[in-house]
């Protein structure tokens, strides 16, 4: 488990993150979401220990990464995917991966097998004697997510690793993501696609160099919204908008073209009180719908309270 | 220090250099022209039937102690702000390896190539000298006291202090081109300057050996301070800015 309390850097006169508090739990999908500059770097690196908190700490498994001599002992459990895959370009990918092998102390036999599964699973291996440099875009955020991986930590840091990536690629990346936590590996993912980060994890925290929410997606969706729910019918004309209204469950409601929009406590018990009203009156309902919040929704609405200060 | 992860950092350094042909083969010309031009010039020398002069040799030999710090100036100083450049820093910073062990890595790859250049450049300077002056002469003039010190303890040593000395100096560089022009026009004058006394007191064994101490003692106290400024956050943060 990761626990992360009151962690605080400051540089210079700016602040980077300020008391964050949160745990992040083994074999879960933990993304951090944010604007630009509101301190998700700054907070993976103080997870990773790459640098100092200011106040407060971080533990990886119950030790702390501001205890320098303990740093290459909680390097070994985790990986880290940086936004921009930073390869050694003149050398093969086979040696970028053997190099980092290495480096985290396994053994050539084993950096032999781990390179070949994972070069095969990632379709790279007929590359691996070819110069990084001649790689896509796409190709080196693959070779970098298995140079994360190589080692297999216990904890995987992503900072956006599905950028570059072509939908199928993407696709496949989301899926391994989801193959890493069912082998029990925690994955922490910054990212700016609030898409991605909906269907892959298992709570979001929102940052905009401090924590204004955090949850999961389907709680912080119900959190920020009330649920809305459409009812197209036939001829909108003679609705009366105040006795919709005037209905206890019904939080709000205004008409838009041919359609009765409205915000109420829960469609499922809501919806046929509704029906039975509006048949009442004769009018035809063609369809029945829900709008859905996207995880961006939310986030933006967050992020918009947080501007005008109400977060 | 973890031996093996220093010299795996080293052992890529390596490639990454053997594999950029530039600075391959410039490294390769570097000892066969410093050999070459000593050559021409005290060949003359050598020929001459005065001992006195014959003495003056030596100087001729003291531009090769030079080549491990001219070999920093060509790779050494470019090492880490390059991995920073190349976002290659983070990931790297990521592995188990010390702030200690990271610097030994990038100190030691181009100061051994350089050192190992050098003895190259020596080995040549004697076997052609030897090889043009012999028939004249009737002896070896190669190799002298005075060359061994030089080949086996001031080019080791001098390269030592140039590597550390453009280690440190290049942290505080913005880019790679920076940290490669202060490396050569600020560390390689400064150990010229620090050298010329000791070719002008006409290479005195003795004067080349306390020389060669006060530069290990130099280098000591500078890679001291060196390892201290080599901190991950700093050059995480700070280091290209």
């Amino acid at each position: 488990m990761i626990q992360v309390s009151g962690l605080t850097r400051v540089y210079g006169s700016t602040v980077g993150v300020e008391d964050l508090n949160f745990e992040v739990g083994d074999a879960e999908i933990f993304a951090l979401l944010g604007p630009n500059g509101s301190g998700k770097t700054t907070t993976l690196r103080l997870m990773t220990g790459m640098i100092s908190p200011t106040n407060g700490y971080v533990s990886v498994d119950g030790t702390r990464t501001d205890q320098l001599k303990l740093l290459p002992e909680i390097h070994r459990k985790i990986g880290i995917l940086p936004e921009v895959p930073g390869h050694y370009e003149n050398l093969s990918a086979y040696r970028n991966l053997q190099f980092y092998g290495r480096m985290y102390g396994m053994s050539d036999d084993a950096i032999e097998s781990r390179t070949k599964d994972l070069m095969v699973e990632f379709e790279l291996w007929d590359k691996r004697d070819s110069p990084v440099a001649t790689f896509s875009k796409g190709m080196k955020q693959k070779l970098a997510i298995l140079r994360t991986v190589m080692h297999d930590p216990k904890y995987v840091f992503l900072d956006e690793p599905l950028s570059g990536l072509d939908p199928e690629s993407s696709k496949f990346v989301r899926d391994y993501m989801k193959s890493l936590k069912e082998n029990g590996k925690t994955v922490i993912l910054s990212t700016h696609d609030l898409d991605d980060a909906d269907k892959l994890s298992d709570r979001v925290a929102v940052i905009r160099n401090r924590l204004l929410a955090i949850d999961s997606p389907s709680a912080l969706k119900a959190q920020a919204f009330k649920r809305t729910v459409v009812f197209h019918i036939e001829s909108i004309r003679g609705l009366d908008l105040k006795e919709i209204e005037a209905m206890a469950f019904v939080n709000s409601a205004r008409i838009s073209k041919d359609s009765l929009v409205m915000e109420v406590d829960s469609p499922e018990k809501n919806n046929p009180d509704i029906t039975a009203y509006l048949v009442g009156k004769g009018f035809r309902i063609q369809f029945i719908g829900e709008i859905r919040r996207s995880l961006e929704d939310v986030y933006l609405s967050i992020v918009e309270k947080s501007k005008e200060g109400k977060l | 220090m973890n031996f093996s992860l220093v010299r795996e950092m080293m052992r890529k350094d390596f490639q990454e250099v053997r594999r950029n042909g530039y600075v391959f083969y410039s490294l390769l010309l570097l000892p066969i022209l410093l050999v070459a031009v000593s050559v021409i010039d005290s060949l003359a020398i050598a020929l001459s039937t005065s001992g006195q002069s014959r003495a003056l040799l030596s100087t001729f030999s003291t531009i090769m102690v030079f080549i491990p710090a001219i070999v920093t100036s060509l790779i050494g100083s470019t090492s880490v702000i390059l991995e920073k450049n190349n976002h290659s820093l983070e990931p790297l910073l990521a592995t188990p390896i010390t702030d200690s062990e990271l610097f030994a890595g990038k100190a030691l790859a181009p100061l051994s190539v350089g050192i190992l250049l050098s003895w190259v450049a020596f080995t040549l300077y004697i076997v052609v000298m030897d090889a043009l002056t012999y028939g004249h002469l009737g002896y070896l003039l190669f190799p002298t006291d005075l060359t061994l010190v030089q080949m086996f303890f001031l080019a080791p040593v001098t390269g030592m202090l140039g590597t550390f000395l453009t280690l440190l100096v290049s942290s505080k560089m913005k880019d790679v081109r920076a940290a490669q022009q202060v490396s050569a026009l600020v560390v390689l004058p400064l150990l010229l300057l620090l050298f010329l006394p000791i070719v002008a007191s006409g290479a005195d064994l003795i004067i080349n050996f306390v020389a060669g101490v006060g530069f290990l003692v130099a280098a000591l106290i500078i890679f001291f301070v060196s390892v201290k400024a080599f901190r991950r956050e700093t050059i995480l943060i700070s280091w290209g800015k």
